[in-house]
């Protein structure tokens, strides 16, 4: 059908980032049938399958350049060449013309949640285009424009369990002799690749739990009958980014959301852009191009190639380094296990009061004292994948230092909590940071980068040096070698103990030292024992 | 314009005014009244044949007028459009009918674009190319088999470069289509079909059912010329092979470079990045060339007199390529039957 092609809605032709994989021309009679005709075939790499990485970048520019008017380059990346920087009025207000191609987050990071088939959360104001990013999500998936709003979910308070999940048949709640009798009407949004739940805040908070066993376990349950659901992109939105819409939402709910997206605002200098479109009818949803569609087929090798970029060693290190700041709490408890922010938020205590109790160091310096809790294993899997998911959408077989800071705001903007109250944020300049928190973790994170280089971590990190011993494995290793690799540890921790304040990523690595020590401990009672 | 083509049309009214709405946001200068003599010059007589040929209506007139729209709009297909080889297919179209009802999209889309790339290469040849392939249309509806039959047939309209994948792609071909894509007759005997693709093979000079005559070293083409005519170069040029493949330069190290494919369906030319450092001179082994007297193995010796003084000679499979001084041709000698 035309809608499904929009034929004149011109899809960017490929290479739509040179730099992302420079390859000698060559020769492929399949380019004969290649052009600006849309044959509803993938479009062939050397090794026979669709190039998913180039049709990701046409759907994003697609959807920038017809759909979605967000003339916003937030994502910034730069070549060799420095971007140049204009400061603007007294709080020296920094634009920066990035030299590389740079992105919309509000378009580019849905579109890599579809990518990976995660959680995301769209936040802004009304009439900021976020149902319209999620309805294009389904539309890329395959789904008509009509399939997708009828699937779409709409929070509201009076929304019941079985309005969100189906009902039991009536005649078999009649007629059933034992559960397995009742047959349940499953909702058929169950059954979508695209799941879309509009306004979420606005879900009575019974349902939001029903909801959260679909979002983060991927079956629902309605007296004792199970659906499977397929996997899928969730998109939810929100109005109100503290999540206070008519209902509080659960915070095991808020947990399960991998990435939150802020609407940016509409600039209106494209008033025109809006005009046209009420004049000429346009409805972009319904003009979406075959060659953007994304088959299921394609999405789960899309998930597979995404899972192959390299992330490599030296960046993950400073991921760690990173992570590592935050989950430390010295007041927490007197055992070093058990100092972490986690233990003295479960203890019900003031976390100011507790927090007052932590003297000695440079709270200014220390970015951990920024924020009320550390990092989970759900944030640090989710950095992964969509640093990896960026890398992938630029062309690049490795995630680099850029990817992963541009991509970590927005996996970290409801599950880093900042303490408001913390020195940090009176510093010079810093007071924004009570505001943006995109700009805040980006500043938290380049202060770290920084540190770590002060350190000099990527020339000497003992710790890394004995993981990597240890990770040679222990077949046939000596005594007298693994007494020397105790010793090598033990004068580390007296060594670090002589006065040095103990901050995040010291806390992990002495408790990594610790488990080093201790599997070293029990080989050697293991080869007393033969 | 068929009752079932008008009733389709009708149906998708809102939908093809809204795409054409979209279309004519981004590109100001579509216009209304073209796209409507396209679909009543093009889209609905191939629409009408492909309806009568079995196809669904609906599917039928959503991809076609979809499509047309689309090339339209990239200023190739219909009138007063810079690309008369598009609409030569278009209405070529109806021929199709069994094929074009299976598959709308696809196969009008792959034709248009083959055609645009046809006529896009120079030396190509865009109306053998449409001329063979409503041919083969004839042999199949099969769409796949079709279009990859499509694809050899390009090597024979001229696309040089398509030559070593053209020629594995006639192994697997059903007999007639590959007889055809080779320009012989459909009911080709499947022995001779074998031989003429050993041949073709072995002698990138050997043109299906011309091999009478004695083998001999001739003058197999003269490609390139002067770019103000139309060629390929601004000043002579000259050649070496880089890779085993023939590499035309004009202009020294910076100068411009091109990777050259010929045979005998014809010659294209490849821009490469830069001319980069020219290889180091060497006998074009296994010919030898001296004052316009050429030798080979296993062939007489033959004489050009226009080689008298040349300025660059490089051997490819089987093929000698020669500069002159005063030319912007490139001499290719070859074997090759009278």
């Amino acid at each position: 059908m035309p809608s499904e092609r929009a034929p004149l809605a011109h899809v960017s032709e490929a290479p739509t980032n040179p730099a992302s994989g420079p390859k000698p021309k060559r020769f492929d009679v399949a380019d004969l049938y290649r052009g600006p005709a849309d044959t509803g075939a993938p479009m062939q790499t050397e090794s026979g399958g669709p190039a998913l990485d180039e049709k990701l970048r046409q759907a994003y520019f697609w959807i920038v350049n017809h759909a979605i008017i967000s003339p916003h380059y937030d994502l910034e990346y730069n070549t060799a060449q420095p971007p140049q920087v204009f400061t603007f009025g007294d709080s020296r207000a920094r634009l920066t013309l990035p030299s590389g191609q740079s992105y919309s987050s509000f378009v580019l990071l849905p579109l890599l949640n579809f990518a990976v088939r995660k959680r995301c959360l769209l936040v802004g104001g009304p009439g900021r285009g976020k149902t319209a990013t999620a309805i294009l999500m389904g539309v890329l998936a395959g789904y008509s424009v009509r399939e997708t709003r009828r699937a779409m979910q709409h929070g509201q308070p009076q929304m019941t369990i079985s309005d969100l999940l189906g009902n039991p048949l009536p005649a078999d709640l009649v007629n059933a002799r034992s559960m397995e009798e009742i047959k349940i009407a499953w909702r058929k949004w169950l059954t979508m690749r695209v799941k879309i739940i509009d306004e979420y805040n606005r879900i009575p908070t019974r349902t939001q739990s029903a909801l959260l066993t679909v979002m983060g376990d991927n079956y629902a349950e309605i007296l004792d009958q199970i659906y499977e659901c397929p996997e899928s992109a969730w998109y939810l939105t929100a109005n109100d980014d503290a999540g206070g819409g008519t209902y509080q939402v659960i915070e095991a709910l808020r947990d399960r959301i991998d990435i939150v997206v802020r609407t940016l605002h509409f600039n209106n200098r494209f008033v025109h852009e809006l005009l046209t479109r009420v004049e000429e009818n346009l409805r972009p949803e319904e003009a979406v191009p075959s060659a953007i569609i994304f088959s299921e087929a394609e999405i789960d090798r899309m998930g597979e190639e995404i899972r192959e970029v390299a992330f490599g060693q030296a960046l993950l290190r400073r991921l760690e380094f990173f992570a590592s700041q935050f989950e430390f709490f010295e007041p927490a408890a007197e055992q070093v296990e058990y100092k972490t922010k986690d233990l003295a938020k479960l203890s019900g205590m003031d976390f100011r009061a507790l927090s007052a109790l932590d003297t000695g160091k440079d709270k200014l310096k220390d970015i951990g004292a920024t924020t009320k809790n550390g990092f989970s294993v759900r944030a640090l899997l989710t950095t992964l994948t969509f640093a990896k998911a960026l890398a992938y959408f630029r062309g690049q077989r490795d995630v680099t230092l850029d990817d992963l800071r541009n991509i970590l705001p927005f996996v970290l903007h409801d599950k880093l909590v900042p303490d408001t109250e913390a020195p940090f944020f009176d510093a010079a300049g810093h007071q924004v940071y009570r505001v943006d928190r995109v700009g805040w973790i980006r500043k938290l994170f380049d202060l770290s980068c920084a540190e770590y280089d002060r350190l000099e971590l990527d020339k000497s990190d003992p710790v890394a040096e004995m993981e990597a011993e240890f990770a040679r494995g222990l077949q046939g290793a000596a005594e007298a070698d693994v007494r020397a690799r105790l010793v090598k540890i033990e004068r580390l921790l007296g060594e670090w103990s002589k006065g040095r304040k103990m901050y995040g990523p010291m806390f992990d690595d002495a408790l990594k030292l610790k488990y080093l020590h201790q599997r070293y401990t029990n080989y050697l009672a293991w080869l007393s024992a033969r | 314009m068929s009752a079932s083509f008008k009733e389709a049309l009708l149906a998708q009214r809102e939908r093809v005014n809204a795409v054409f709405a979209q279309a004519r946001h981004f590109r100001p200068d579509l216009d209304g009244n073209a796209f409507g003599r396209v679909l009543l010059d093009l889209v609905a007589p191939a629409a009408d044949a492909a309806i009568d040929a079995g196809g669904d209506a609906d599917a039928v007139t959503g991809a076609l007028v979809a499509l047309s729209l689309d090339l339209l709009g990239h200023g190739v297909l219909g009138p007063e459009r810079n690309n008369r080889w598009v609409s030569a297919g278009w209405r070529a179209l109806p021929a199709m009918a069994p094929a074009l009802a299976r598959a709308p999209q696809r196969l009008a889309a792959a034709m248009s674009n083959a055609l645009i790339n046809l006529a896009q290469t120079s030396g190509a040849r865009p109306e053998q190319w449409l001329a063979g392939f409503v041919e083969l249309a004839r042999q199949t509806q099969d769409t796949d088999l079709l279009l990859r039959a499509g694809q050899a047939l390009a090597w024979r309209a001229g696309m040089a470069h398509f030559r070593t994948e053209a020629l594995s792609l006639l192994e697997g071909l059903p007999a007639p289509l590959a007889a055809v894509a080779l320009g012989l007759p459909p009911a080709t005997a499947p022995a001779t079909l074998r031989t003429t693709l050993e041949q073709l093979k072995f002698n990138r000079w050997f043109v299906p059912g011309q091999n009478g005559g004695a083998r001999r070293l001739r003058v197999v083409a003269r490609i390139g010329g002067f770019r103000g005519f139309g060629g390929v170069f601004l000043t002579p040029p000259t050649v070496d092979v880089v890779d085993g493949a023939l590499r035309a330069r004009i202009g020294g190290r910076d100068g411009e470079a091109w990777t050259v494919f010929a045979d005998a369906f014809g010659a294209t030319f490849h821009r490469q990045p830069s001319g980069g450092p020219p290889t180091a001179a060497s006998a074009p082994a296994p010919f030898s060339l001296n004052k316009g007297r050429i030798a080979v193995p296993g062939l007489p010796d033959a004489t050009f007199p226009a080689l008298l003084i040349t300025t660059s000679a490089a051997a490819f499979e089987g093929t000698l390529a020669v500069t002159t001084p005063l030319s912007h041709a490139i001499w290719l000698i070859g074997p090759a039957f009278a």
